[in-house]
């Protein structure tokens, strides 16, 4: 054998003891000085051990009983996997925050970006970073198919500068759009502006409906630097005109140009984000010299398109924001909308029902002893066929009140609920099938009341139906109505508008009404910053069938102040109403519900990015949050829940606390139906005009302000010949062209000093042998008595449009969209603040638990080190008893006097016939006290003792002494001491006094 | 059967009796282990390594037992928990190492050892099933060699004796470099 096989080998001997004495001396010497061997003594020793184990093992796992299959494959560390629980509470804040931003984003950019948004979400699901789960709950691709042609929009920039008789001073921006006249068809142009062309719409110069391809040549000119490039001054006559976007529609067939049939018209929608009801749609009409005057102006029919209702968000502003920066709330960690939702419309459902009384079969008795305060009670209420005279069951659902009305909760669901209501002289039976609801509602059903005094909802009709009747209980509403300045009455204690009343108009019924469009969210949002605006929200819900503007007009009687103010606009855009089957409407509906939907996704996507992006930084934090809860998920969910409580409350203004009604809401589920909208992305408003015609089209109002009195400015030029001059007012989009007088020309102001004027541009172009010339001089009218225009300069086309882009930054609207810009920016990181701030909160909070675990644990560890050290002592009592007993060891030997007490003898004390027969022994001579058995003292009691040289027991001690146990111990100490004597312990082959220690178990069956 | 008979049965190498009895008081280790974080999926191993440790102990002839079988075998099942999970935070491994001392300190447990033993375990799951046989029946069932040499098909005793020995070789070329990683473990 080889020479480290033979070494095993002697190790593998002297491990197994099989040496002979000589042998085991001499490699004992050799292990002493060589560390290596001992090393190696010890690994066999492990190794034989190991082995033992190993088979040990098959025959325990043969030996489990089937039912618990051991799943026994490599070691238990390995397998071991923490699982990290409260990983998602960062993620929800992290990505509610970036959300908000990416919103920001979209906003911004919706305009410029609109055509990218619309190819790049043409397949919005094959996005890589839209996980499926996802997918699942968009529920967008359906409708998202709905294309609006964007692919064949082509913007051509040619040289051509006559368009409709009007020849511009540069080449526009010619959108052309190839459309199949057969069909209805929505055009969505680069500027944002929204084109309906009905089917069959065009017809040649005979009159002959066209059915080839047309190309639809367009312009936009909704900016002022394309308004004056463009050479589109807004006159009608004499008058000034201001103008609110102009456009240029020409259906063209091979170069030719094609006529609206008869009857037919383009609906067309121009954006705008300063809505001015004075505005109407201008025909331009050429007037053979290359200029347009406006003419044959047409009212803007201000109508509403309703929208999908699940795009709609009439949560108030920044509740959403709120509750996903004070999660986690109960089990929930991330937010969604159906969270938020269920959290908003649990809110206002605060006091118990006080009482459920019951009148069997009688829905009309009276009887008002038990009425609650508004004397409203429920009489009956059974579940199923058949009714229930236990009071029990009728109490098995929950019935909270609200405001308005009874919400019950834990109903059962696929049951038919029956029950009836009184008050006063009035009853009403009311049967709520709760399969209707369960999708939404899991069980959770409002009611609400009708009274003397107040009309049935309006909308009855719509929610009676299918057994689910709604009634609006008018004077539940505690707040005093009779103050009209609702703004500043302060007696109400809840004073927002109730949610269940959101909830109940945020259904698919309402989606033929006005409740459906962006406008009345618009209106409900500033409802809910207004105190006690139930009536107010009420008046919108009786009034459906009247115009939008008439309510505003009601609504804005009953404000004073800036509420006053805010509706007072409101009605001043003379919105009026749905209207019922438009031609375009079923289309409009299509568009801006699918944009509605590109927001979200949007959104949407951006959060998956975030997500991704930074999985492995949250990652990081993740595990230091997994490592705190361990500690304390209990005290720390504590203080959130806390938090998101008082949060909510503080948000509205209110302070009582509100954790136990909170906590005992029953939450809706989330349901998959509901897609998570974000309420931020507004749609822009729009002048809507149904127009007759082809060409070029204003929307322009009266520039009355211009006609109050006179002053003139005389504008002089050295050579008027073949020249234009234009006064501009940059504020206001208008453009005057002047006519030259004997003088030159003459820009006119009213006599009296305004604001609006004071920046007044005096521009001439002039256009000769194929170049343009520019002169331009911004005045104020009311310092200036004449202007020279001497400067003229030889620009480009592109040079020219550049200047003006200079001249006229973008208009009111531009200066409008930055100024919202900024509002929102603001606002984002006011909310960023206001989440950063909570978050401080909630670390402070946990530090002080962590202060407090850290005491804690001290003192734990101090307990365990005292332990400790008892341990140790004890060890070392034990080594140092072992020295005794080790004849290498320098102590060996001191004692073992006759006299001395031997801890581990070489052969320990033995009863005789061994440890059955003391076993037995005990059992039969044990003596359970009486007194003990009566009071159930049971227990566990180690006795030590003393086997004398003789095997008698000699000092008796007990080592788990216990106050309670003495009867126990007494009967211990009595047996020990009758006992027959032992075989004594003994020590290098003499009787030794050595320690013995005994269990003695005292049970009772 | 009484504790004494388990043991008894256990010296006479009936494991499976002895096992089969001792699995009455799963659940009983089972509650306590979970009362001290145990996770579910690891429960069953704890406890079957628990049962070979008590085999392994009640074996040995100087073995005296001082409790119940059923609170020994919870004590090494706690023992080895407590050793084996890193992962316990630190209160629960407060309160677990305040409950053996209390109520388990009878139970001999080398934490140093079994944490040794579980690579040499492993170690023996990397060498060849032969040797793991021919190991098995030396040490565990106390083969002679020839007897071996036998059942196991060398062709003498002699071969079989090297081949053990070159079976032990690997399993200590293996052990020393994972041991010594165990005392000094990378930083």
């Amino acid at each position: 054998m080889r020479p480290e096989l033979e070494q095993l080998s002697r190790i593998d001997s002297y491990v197994n003891n099989t040496m002979s004495a000589s042998e085991t001396a001499a490699f004992e010497a050799e292990m002493a000085k060589d560390p290596a061997i001992r090393d190696a003594v010890e690994t066999q020793n492990l190794l034989i051990t190991a082995v033992n184990r190993k088979a040990l093992m098959a025959h325990v796992v043969a030996a489990t009983p089937p039912t618990m299959a051991p799943p026994r494959d490599g070691s238990i560390l390995s397998k071991f996997k923490w699982p990290i629980i409260l990983s998602s509470v960062v993620v929800g804040a992290l990505i509610t925050l970036f959300a908000f931003k990416g919103n920001e984003e979209d906003v911004r950019e919706s305009h410029e970006n609109l055509h990218a948004n619309i190819t790049n979400n043409i397949n919005p699901t094959k996005n890589e970073g839209l996980r499926a789960s996802l997918e699942a709950d968009n529920q967008v691709p359906s409708e998202s198919n709905f294309i609006h042609t964007p692919s064949k929009t082509r913007a051509v920039q040619s040289t051509r500068r006559q368009f409709g008789g009007l020849e511009t001073w540069v080449a526009p921006e010619v959108q052309q759009i190839e459309v199949d006249p057969t069909q209805n068809k929505l055009i969505e142009c680069k500027d944002g502006t929204v084109i309906f062309v009905p089917e069959n719409a065009f017809v040649d110069e005979n009159g002959d409906v066209v059915t080839e391809t047309v190309t639809l040549e367009i312009i936009e000119a909704l900016t002022m630097d394309k308004i004056v490039a463009y050479n589109l001054a807004t006159m009608n006559g004499a008058k000034a005109l201001k103008s609110g976007g102009m456009i240029y529609v020409q259906p063209k067939l091979n170069g030719t140009d094609l006529n609206l049939a008869e009857g037919k018209s383009l609906h067309i929608e121009i954006p705008t984000s300063e809505y001015d009801s004075n505005m109407q749609a201008w025909q331009g009409v050429p007037d053979g010299n290359g200029n347009l005057n406006w003419e044959n102006p047409q009212e803007i029919e201000n109508y509403l398109v309703p929208v999908a209702m699940s795009t709609l968000d009439f949560l108030p502003f920044g509740f959403r924001e709120e509750v996903a920066a004070t999660l986690p709330f109960k089990n929930y960690r991330t937010s969604s909308k159906a969270l938020e939702d269920s959290l908003y419309f649990a809110l206002g459902i605060e006091k118990e029902f006080e009482e459920v009384a019951e009148r069997v079969d009688s829905p009309v008795q009276k009887d008002s002893n038990n009425g609650n305060k508004n004397g409203l009670k429920v009489l009956n209420l059974s579940l199923g066929s058949h009714r229930t005279r236990n009071r029990d069951r009728a109490r098995d659902f929950k019935m909270k009140r609200g405001l308005g009305g009874i919400i019950f909760q834990n109903l059962p669901k696929n049951k038919e609920i029956s029950a009836t209501f009184y008050k006063g002289k009035q009853s009403y039976v009311t049967s709520i099938d709760t399969t209707l609801l369960q999708t939404d509602l899991v069980g959770t059903v409002s009611i609400r009341f009708a009274t003397e005094g107040c009309d049935p909802f309006s909308m009855g009709n719509v929610l009676v139906e299918e057994n689910k009747i709604v009634y609006v209980d008018c004077s539940a509403w505690k707040c005093d109505m009779a103050d009209e300045s609702f703004a500043s009455s302060e007696s109400c204690e809840k004073c927002y508008i109730e949610p269940s009343s959101v909830f109940a108009i945020h259904q698919p019924e309402f989606e033929e009404t006005f409740l459906a469009t962006k406008e009345f969210q618009e209106r409900l949002q500033a409802l809910h910053k207004i105190k006690n605006a139930q009536p107010l929200f009420d008046l919108y819900l009786n009034n459906l069938e009247k115009n939008l503007h008439e309510i505003d007009q009601q609504v804005a009687a009953k404000l004073s102040g800036p509420n006053k103010a805010i509706f007072e606009a409101f009605a001043a855009e003379k919105l009026t109403n749905v209207r019922p089957n438009g031609q375009e409407y079923d289309e409009l509906k299509k568009f801006y519900t699918s944009q509605s939907k590109k927001q979200q996704e949007k959104v949407r996507k951006a959060q998956q990015e975030y997500a991704r992006k930074s999985a492995a930084e949250l990652e990081a934090i993740q595990n230091e949050m997994a490592q705190l809860r361990m500690n304390f998920l209990q005290n720390q969910q504590d203080v959130y829940a806390k938090y998101a409580t008082n949060s909510t409350n503080r948000s509205r203004g209110v302070s009582p606390p509100r954790t136990a009604s909170l906590s005992s809401v029953n939450y809706f589920q989330p349901s998959p139906r509901v897609q998570n909208t974000n309420p931020q992305v507004g749609q822009q408003a729009a002048y809507k005009v149904n127009w007759y015609g082809t060409g070029w089209m204003n929307i322009d109002s009266y520039l009355h302000e211009l006609s109050k009195g006179k002053k003139e400015v005389p504008i002089h030029v050295a050579d008027a010949k073949g020249m234009k001059i234009y006064q501009s007012i940059n504020s206001l989009n208008t453009l005057l062209s002047l006519n030259s007088t004997e003088d030159g020309f003459n820009a006119y102001f009213p006599t009296s000093q305004s604001e609006m004027f004071e920046k007044s541009l005096a521009l001439g172009v002039t256009r000769a042998d194929g170049q343009l010339k520019v002169a331009a001089q911004f005045f104020n009218p009311y310092t200036t008595s004449a202007i020279t225009l001497n400067e003229w300069e030889t620009v480009t086309e592109d040079e020219f449009k550049r200047r003006l882009k200079v001249l006229y930054p973008g208009g009111r609207r531009m200066l409008k969209a930055l100024k919202d810009e900024e509002k929102r920016a603001r606002e984002a990181l006011e909310r960023q603040k206001r989440a950063e701030e909570q978050r401080k909160k909630r670390q402070e909070e946990l530090e002080k638990l962590q202060e407090q675990w850290d005491k804690e644990q001290a003192e734990l560890q101090a307990k365990t080190e005292a332990i400790r050290k008892r341990q140790a002592a004890e060890r070392s009592y034990v080594q140092h008893l072992e020295n005794f007993i080790n004849p290498c060891h320098e102590d060996f030997g001191k004692a073992a006097s006759d006299e001395e007490v031997v801890a581990y003898p070489d052969k320990e004390a033995q009863f005789p016939g061994g440890t059955v027969e003391f076993m037995r022994w005990i059992t039969d001579n044990i003596q359970y006290p009486k007194e003990a058995m009566e009071k159930g003292i049971q227990g566990k009691i180690y006795v030590q003792f003393v086997v004398e040289r003789d095997g008698s027991a000699s000092n008796v001690k007990i080592m788990n002494s216990d106050p309670k146990m003495k009867l126990l111990e007494a009967e211990a100490v009595r047996l020990v001491q009758g006992m027959p004597p032992w075989k004594s312990g003994e020590m290098d082959g003499r009787k030794v006094r050595s320690h013995l220690r005994i269990p003695i178990i005292f049970t009772l069956d | 059967m009484t504790d004494q008979e388990i043991i008894q049965h256990i010296r006479d190498k009936k494991f499976d009796r002895a096992v089969r009895e001792l699995y009455k008081h799963e659940p009983m280790i089972r509650r306590t282990l979970f009362k001290y974080g145990a996770p579910e999926t690891l429960v069953l191993e704890i406890i079957n390594d628990g049962l070979v440790l008590l085999l392994e102990k009640t074996q040995q002839p100087d073995f005296q037992l001082t409790s119940k079988l059923s609170t020994y075998l919870t004590g090494i099942c706690l023992n080895h928990w407590r050793n084996h999970s890193r992962k316990l935070s630190s209160k629960e491994k407060v309160m677990l190492d305040i409950e053996i001392a209390n109520t388990y300190a009878f139970v001999e447990y080398d934490d140093e050892k079994e944490e040794k033993l579980r690579l040499l375990d492993t170690i023996l799951e990397k060498i060849q099933d032969r040797c793991k046989q021919l190991l098995r029946l030396f040490y565990f069932e106390n083969k002679r060699m020839a007897e071996i040499a036998n059942t196991m098909g060398f062709s003498s005793e002699k071969s079989a004796k090297t081949q053990k020995y070159k079976c032990m070789e690997k399993a200590h070329k293996l052990a020393k470099s994972e041991l010594h990683n165990l005392e000094n473990p990378v930083a």
